[in-house]
């Protein structure tokens, strides 16, 4: 039984650190003889004006990483923005990079990206509606199997030691005692019970 | 057996679990094993302990309805919260060289959004279908390819072996692509005559259920 569950513990650890598939059919860099395309959903449509001051160089760049984290590659199986090297990826990274550039904080960058995508372009669900058990689900559990296994851990404990009567033997909540020492029933009714059988049995 | 299927489905949409009826089908499906399994164990009472089958139940249950109703989705088929909105506007550049189309301007009449790529495998059969549809609705509708992460040369040699009937786009940058939510090619977008995104398809679009789409905007 401890054996069965190593194994699972194993093999769900090992599960958790695969890493995600990699990503992406064979693509191919635009052509640069191309005028370059303007398509643009002008973010203050979406989202407003930008939350915070704009950034630049190396703060630009880790901001662009942070929420780039927050984003799902469209063609990926799971992976963040910031991950993968597909082209969609890429081209998604560079929107962010812009969008940070101006000022724009990760909430509005979320939302600009969902008005396109859907709620599914985020890596995280939001906390609200049935993924609140997504995030609620693992705690709850975690407490109640605590909780379980202390109140069994005490009920065995109780079992072990009786509040009353040290006239019984030790060896009460074992299992069967050898046949020729106990003449006198155990105080265990459901012992003795089985020990009648026993003996009846044996006879 | 289907009319029972459709109101167990909305009702248990409007209860808060949004399904279909094949949704429907599981729900009813796994409640009448879990039924089996609680009438079993009660049966078998005296030799089981009672405690762990319930308890295991109780908690094998909620998780074998969520993965079963959850399996049954492709997790790319979603629902786009483009549609019933204005068409994001783009101006991009047709592949033969001719002057920018810029998507506002094209109102009026229905317009048809193709995202496609050479390196795409549905697209192909797709575009045949694109073109018979786009021919057939000449005057009355509008069609628009995008092609998206593709170099012109390997399109211009893709479209002199699968034949052409409306502009080619190149979205540079894959910004149309972003704009416009495309998870994968090939993605459809059917836009009415005021710049309405009125049903988008996921992968490549059949004739049939592309003209009951088109054929109520024409017109408009």
């Amino acid at each position: 039984m401890r054996l069965l569950l190593l194994a699972v513990a194993l093999g769900g650890a090992a599960f958790a650190q695969a890493p995600a598939e990699a990503p992406a059919p064979p693509v191919e860099a635009p052509a640069a003889d191309a005028a370059p395309a303007r398509a643009a959903i002008d973010p203050s449509d979406l989202i407003g004006s930008p939350a915070g001051p704009p950034l630049t160089g190396a703060a630009l760049k880790e901001q662009t990483h942070a929420v780039s984290k927050l984003l799902r590659c469209p063609v990926c199986q799971g992976l963040s923005v910031a991950d993968s090297r597909a082209e969609s990826a890429l081209a998604m990274k560079a929107e962010v990079e812009d969008l940070v550039a101006q000022g724009y904080d990760t909430e509005q960058i979320l939302l600009y990206f969902e008005a396109s995508y859907g709620e599914f372009i985020r890596l995280e669900p939001k906390f609200e509606g049935v993924n609140v058990l997504v995030w609620a689900a693992p705690v709850l559990l975690l407490v109640v199997g605590a909780g379980w296994v202390l109140l069994s851990v005490r009920a065995a404990g109780r079992r072990a030691n009786p509040g009353s009567g040290s006239a019984a033997a030790p060896t009460s909540a074992n299992p069967v005692p050898t046949a020729p020492k106990a003449d006198a029933p155990p105080a265990d009714a459901e012992l003795a019970t089985y020990l009648r059988r026993v003996r009846e049995e044996n006879k | 057996m289907g009319a029972m299927l459709t109101s167990l489905a909305a009702a248990l949409t409007t209860a808060g679990l949004p399904v279909d009826e094949a949704g429907a089908a599981t729900v009813l499906g796994w409640l009448v094993v879990v039924l089996g399994l609680v009438a079993l164990g009660l049966a078998l009472r005296r030799t089981m302990n009672l405690k762990i089958w319930f308890g295991g139940l109780a908690l094998a249950a909620p998780l074998v309805l969520v993965l079963g109703l959850a399996f049954q989705n492709d997790p790319h088929q979603i629902d786009s919260p483009l549609v019933g909105k204005t068409a994001p506007d783009f101006t991009l550049s047709p592949i033969d060289g001719s002057a920018p189309v810029r998507l506002s301007e094209q109102r009026g009449m229905p317009t048809v959004v193709n995202f496609w790529a050479t390196w795409c495998e549905p697209c192909k059969a797709e575009h045949r279908t694109l073109v018979a549809v786009a021919r057939r609705m000449e005057g009355k509708a509008r069609f628009f390819g995008v092609v998206y992460q593709d170099e012109v040369a390997k399109i211009d040699a893709w479209l002199d072996k699968m034949g052409s009937a409306y502009p080619q786009l190149l979205d540079v940058g894959s910004k149309a692509a972003i704009a416009y939510g495309v998870y994968g090619v090939p993605e459809t977008y059917i836009i009415d005559g005021n710049g309405v995104i009125t049903y988008k398809f996921t992968g490549p679009v059949e004739a049939g259920a592309l003209m009951q789409q088109l054929a109520p905007l024409v017109g408009s």
